[in-house]
């Protein structure tokens, strides 16, 4: 399937992959945008119909970044196709080192939540227990006092 | 009133159930993975500055893609060393980490695949120094591999997780 048969199928206009962007990035960096964003347009189909070129080069760029696999660089592929993909697989890096730093602060927090938890839990049972040893040891004095009276 | 409150909330959170405990087995692959991501990252930087493209009027773009491919492996060494440090505080996964553990395998799998072919487009900035550029091509490789397969058994624990978190 070319790219306007792909289009097509999309009901997209045929003419977004027109013009000097789409002519840099390639045709075989283009089957591996295609690949990965078939599924993704496919389930977005109610607002993909009415977008614009850039968006829909955004849809796809985003489809490419996040695709579960990425589609197989060719072998002898040109400076400006690993070029590409090295590009694609540093944006990608760069979410999972987000996600990473994102993960990293929750659990720090979750961590000294918990420790906080656990202190006042301590210091709520030793407010408690002074409490019970003081009422028992007015108990005692009172009972104490009761018996010298 | 503070303790109450961090009471109350740390109680939400353990009750909200969004993070799945990790097992000893992610924990300590998480620990391996990091150190080969940073030893690969480590390589690659190592030579980086001393290759060039073999061939003119690709000299600008594949500088580029060296760098780029650069920036991937040290982002992908400082996800770990985080997610390293996040299981340290607090042994839990969310579910998008996880999803992002298996999309780093993947770009790693291209990523070598982009090396490879950087590596067979570039030579020594100083001939002299040619036959240690290509041992450290061959390096390179050599533990991109060993980083794939430790994402790989990284991939297969966290998964492991997650299937038990949900069966519960």
């Amino acid at each position: 399937m070319d790219t306007k048969e792909f289009l097509a199928s999309m009901d997209l206009n045929v003419n977004l992959f027109t013009g000097d962007h789409w002519e840099k990035v390639g045709k075989d960096m283009l089957k591996v945008l295609e690949a990965s964003a078939a599924a993704f347009v496919k389930t977005n189909m109610p607002i993909a119909v009415n977008l614009t070129e850039d968006e829909v080069k955004g849809l796809l760029y985003a489809a490419v970044i996040s695709s579960p696999e990425l589609p197989h660089i060719p072998e002898n592929a040109d400076a400006e196709l690993l070029a590409m993909a090295a590009r694609v697989c540093k944006v990608r890096a760069q979410g999972f080192a987000l996600m990473s730093e994102a993960q990293k602060q929750k659990n720090t927090s979750i961590a000294v939540l918990e420790k906080n938890a656990k202190d006042f839990a301590v210091s709520l049972g030793g407010v408690l227990l002074n409490v019970a040893l003081g009422a028992l040891a007015t108990g005692a004095t009172n009972a104490a006092l009761g018996a010298v009276k | 009133m503070k303790w109450l409150t961090t009471l109350l909330l740390s109680m939400l959170m353990l009750m909200s159930g969004c993070d799945k405990k990790t097992s000893q087995a992610t924990i300590s692959q998480m620990d391996a993975t990091t150190k080969v991501a940073v030893a690969v990252s480590m390589q690659w930087s190592g030579q980086k500055g001393n290759i060039v493209a073999k061939v003119d009027a690709e000299k600008e773009i594949i500088a580029v893609t060296i760098g780029d491919i650069d920036d991937t492996l040290n982002l992908v060494a400082l996800g770990c060393q985080n997610y390293n440090d996040a299981l340290a505080a607090k042994k839990q996964l969310s579910e998008n980490s996880a999803v992002k553990i298996t999309e780093v395998k993947a770009t790693l799998e291209t990523l070598r695949l982009i090396v490879i072919q950087v590596c067979a487009k570039v030579k020594a900035t100083d001939p002299d120094k040619e036959e240690t550029i290509t041992i450290w091509k061959a390096m390179v490789v050599e533990k991109l591999d060993a980083l794939i397969l430790s994402f790989g058994r990284l991939n297969e624990v966290v998964q492991a997780d997650l299937a038990a978190g949900k069966k519960k």
